[in-house]
């Protein structure tokens, strides 16, 4: 087996430490033993979707967004016949916003259904969010995009899950900072690959211990009257 | 109102000082009573602005220093804030009860976020803009962003004073508005020919948005560029630094004229580089311009080196939510091929607000110490298992890194761990670090 894995818009769309998530891939990927292989590709490449079992996209800045989205508008069908066929997409922080149907007023690539309208005020705050993969998930939203999701959420109303598309406007960066989701994505990644896959337990021990001490910190963190 | 309005900014400003505070509060109650005050006095002939996300205080400290050694009268905001309140105190403050300046050139360092309200209404003469990182994401968004925030407060009658080796800076120039004085720093035996921060911003050509090419990079995207699809380069640039001799932590200006530097961390180049360039244009000496950095230099005693029982000790500055200048720090471990303890750590990622925002880890390249040869990295503060994850991530073996809950109870195993120590320190815990290591009571 041997897992083949986009990283879209790696130098553009590389906000707020979104190069993290592929990090922890691979390091886990390496601890299974299991076969991979990278390609970081940007709006000057051609695109194959066909080729990838997982394509990764983070946030960027508006500016960077907008060029990208007019690059993957000539792929708009490949990338709808690739989520239908099950290819894993992981689509975080404002990247997600590219999937409606417009964004910002402009044509977007119409895949989920959903207009993204500018927020006056940027949205960046901590956030937990309820979920069906396991623990709470803990992040930081950075962005400046409104919308409504569809029904099909992927955490407790918020981002959007769709065959085995995952997006959502959660940084953190998600991965590295929430083990009961990052488990579950990785298993049903390779699970999807090779059914018959023994996935053993990976070594989340310290991203567990750091997970817990950071709600008992949050618990305890006292407002000062420093802040404003 | 205007004579009510600075009269309660000098008294409240007397007040404050006699509790040991100097603030921008009494510019907030200057600007109550009268929210026209900063349009009505009457200003310095010369104004020099400093903005950026770093260096702003050590670059105007130093164009300060050498304007007042010159025999300028020179005002500056060295204790005020460097928001629109803090400028006016310092405004205020002096000039006389009339609201005419006293002195001829004020020095400004100015937030950047803050400078398209103030530029407006003070017209300075020459604007320094250090840099634009990736600093506090939850207050400044991105790059981008602040590069707007900036751009919206500047007009053509201002002089630039910009970094010739940083693209995104160049870009305020696009069109050639502005008289710009660029500046730049020669390649260093620090220089290297490939990118090593792989998790940042690659820039791209201010002007076809295509992919640069670097001949060399002194710092993520700092080097010398051009672009792979136009004709876009970096520009020439009129004060260089033409030579870094890293031994002896001396700069060569201009190939002829000498600073020594008490902090040879590349940001300080720039900083100290960008003085010079203004300086400059004020017709000021070189020679004298560089004794009197020197000797600013020589009386601003800071604990960065040195020495516990044989070992080499370096307290390294950074900002939490600023991976730049960890980055910074990570490039300056690179210069020691001896073995190395790190320590890294903070107390608070903000004091701005509530959230821990941790995103800006994972734009640390910590994985440059996998080229290393490395002790152990102890860890400490709040958030240290968050600091072990992602030095897992960066592939460093798990047994290496030890996790404190502070400092001093990090004491032990700091003293008795091998090699020279590299304290990669977020600036809330360098006191906390130096008192551990008995060199602060």
């Amino acid at each position: 087996m041997k897992l083949n894995i986009l990283c879209l818009y790696y130098d553009i769309m590389n906000l707020y430490g979104e190069a993290g998530n592929i990090k922890v891939l691979e390091y886990h990927l390496k601890e299974l033993g299991i076969d991979y292989n990278i390609d970081k590709l940007s709006n000057f490449d051609i695109i194959d979707f066909k080729k990838y079992d997982l394509v990764i996209i983070g946030e960027g800045s508006e500016e960077s967004r907008d060029i990208c989205l007019s690059h993957l508008l000539k792929y708009k069908d490949d990338i709808k016949k690739a989520i239908d066929k099950g290819v894993f997409f992981l689509v975080t922080g404002n990247a997600l916003g590219m999937f409606g149907k417009s964004l910002y007023g402009k044509d977007a690539l119409n895949i989920f259904d959903f207009d993204v309208t500018r927020s006056k005020e940027r949205i960046s705050q901590e956030i937990i969010l309820n979920n069906d993969f396991g623990d709470d998930i803990y992040g930081f939203l950075n962005h400046e995009d409104i919308f409504k999701v569809p029904s099909n959420t992927l955490f407790e109303s918020e981002g959007i899950k769709y065959n085995n598309f995952y997006g959502t406007m959660v940084l953190g960066p998600i991965l590295a900072r929430n083990p009961d989701f990052l488990n579950y994505f990785l298993k049903n990644l390779i699970l999807h690959k090779n059914k018959d896959f023994e996935f053993n337990e990976i070594n989340l021990k310290l991203n567990k211990i750091a997970y817990n001490e950071f709600i008992e910190f949050k618990k305890t963190k006292k407002f000062n009257s420093n802040w404003s | 109102m205007k004579f009510i309005s600075i009269i309660s900014c000098k008294l409240s400003t007397f007040f404050l000082s006699l509790v040991g505070r100097g603030s921008s509060l009494p510019g907030t109650i200057a600007n109550i009573l009268d929210k026209n005050i900063l349009k009505k006095l009457e200003l310095p002939k010369r104004i020099i602005v400093v903005t950026g996300s770093s260096g702003k205080g050590s670059t105007t400290k130093i164009i300060a220093h050498v304007l007042r050694e010159s025999g300028f009268k020179v005002c500056h905001n060295e204790k005020g804030g460097n928001q629109k309140p803090g400028i006016i105190t310092t405004l205020i403050n002096a000039s006389t009860l009339s609201g005419k300046a006293k002195s001829e050139i004020a020095v400004l360092e100015i937030d950047e976020r803050s400078i398209k309200y103030i530029l407006p209404i003070i017209h300075p003469t020459d604007v320094v803009i250090t840099n634009i990182t990736r600093d506090q994401p939850p207050r400044q968004k991105h790059i981008n962003f602040i590069f707007e925030e900036i751009n919206k407060g500047l007009d053509k009658n201002m002089h630039l004073y910009l970094n010739a080796n940083d693209p995104i800076l160049t870009k305020f120039n696009l069109d050639d508005k502005f008289n710009v004085t660029y500046y730049s720093l020669d390649k260093t035996n620090n220089s290297y020919k490939d990118n090593i921060f792989n998790s940042l911003n690659y820039p791209r050509c201010p002007k076809c948005n295509g992919v640069l090419e670097y001949k060399f990079y002194h710092f993520e995207d700092l080097g010398e560029y051009k672009c792979t699809l136009c004709d876009y380069k970096m520009p020439k640039s009129k004060y260089k630094i033409t030579n870094f001799d890293d031994l002896h932590k001396t700069i060569t200006l201009d190939k002829k004229y000498k600073i020594n530097l008490n902090n040879d961390m590349l940001y300080n180049l720039f900083n100290t580089l960008a003085a010079y360039s203004v300086l400059r244009e004020y017709d000021i000496d070189s020679s004298f311009i560089c004794n009197s950095i020197n000797t600013l230099n020589k009386n601003n005693k800071v604990f960065t080196k040195y020495k516990y029982h044989n070992r080499e000790v370096f307290v390294l500055n950074n900002k939490c939510e600023n991976a730049t200048t960890y980055n910074q720090s990570m490039l300056y471990t690179l210069k020691d091929n001896n073995m190395k303890t790190i320590v890294i750590g903070w107390k608070e990622i903000s004091r701005r607000y509530l959230w821990d925002d941790l995103s800006w880890l994972y734009d640390i390249e910590f994985e440059l110490f996998n080229k290393q040869n490395i002790d152990r990295i102890i860890v400490a503060g709040p958030q240290r298992y968050d600091i072990a994850v992602r030095l897992k991530y960066a592939g460093i073996d798990e047994n290496k890194v030890k996790i404190y809950k502070d400092l001093y109870e990090a004491s032990d195993e700091i003293k008795d761990s091998n090699g020279n120590l590299y304290a990669i320190l977020n600036f809330d815990y360098v006191d906390d670090f130096n008192t551990v290591m008995g060199c602060l009571k």
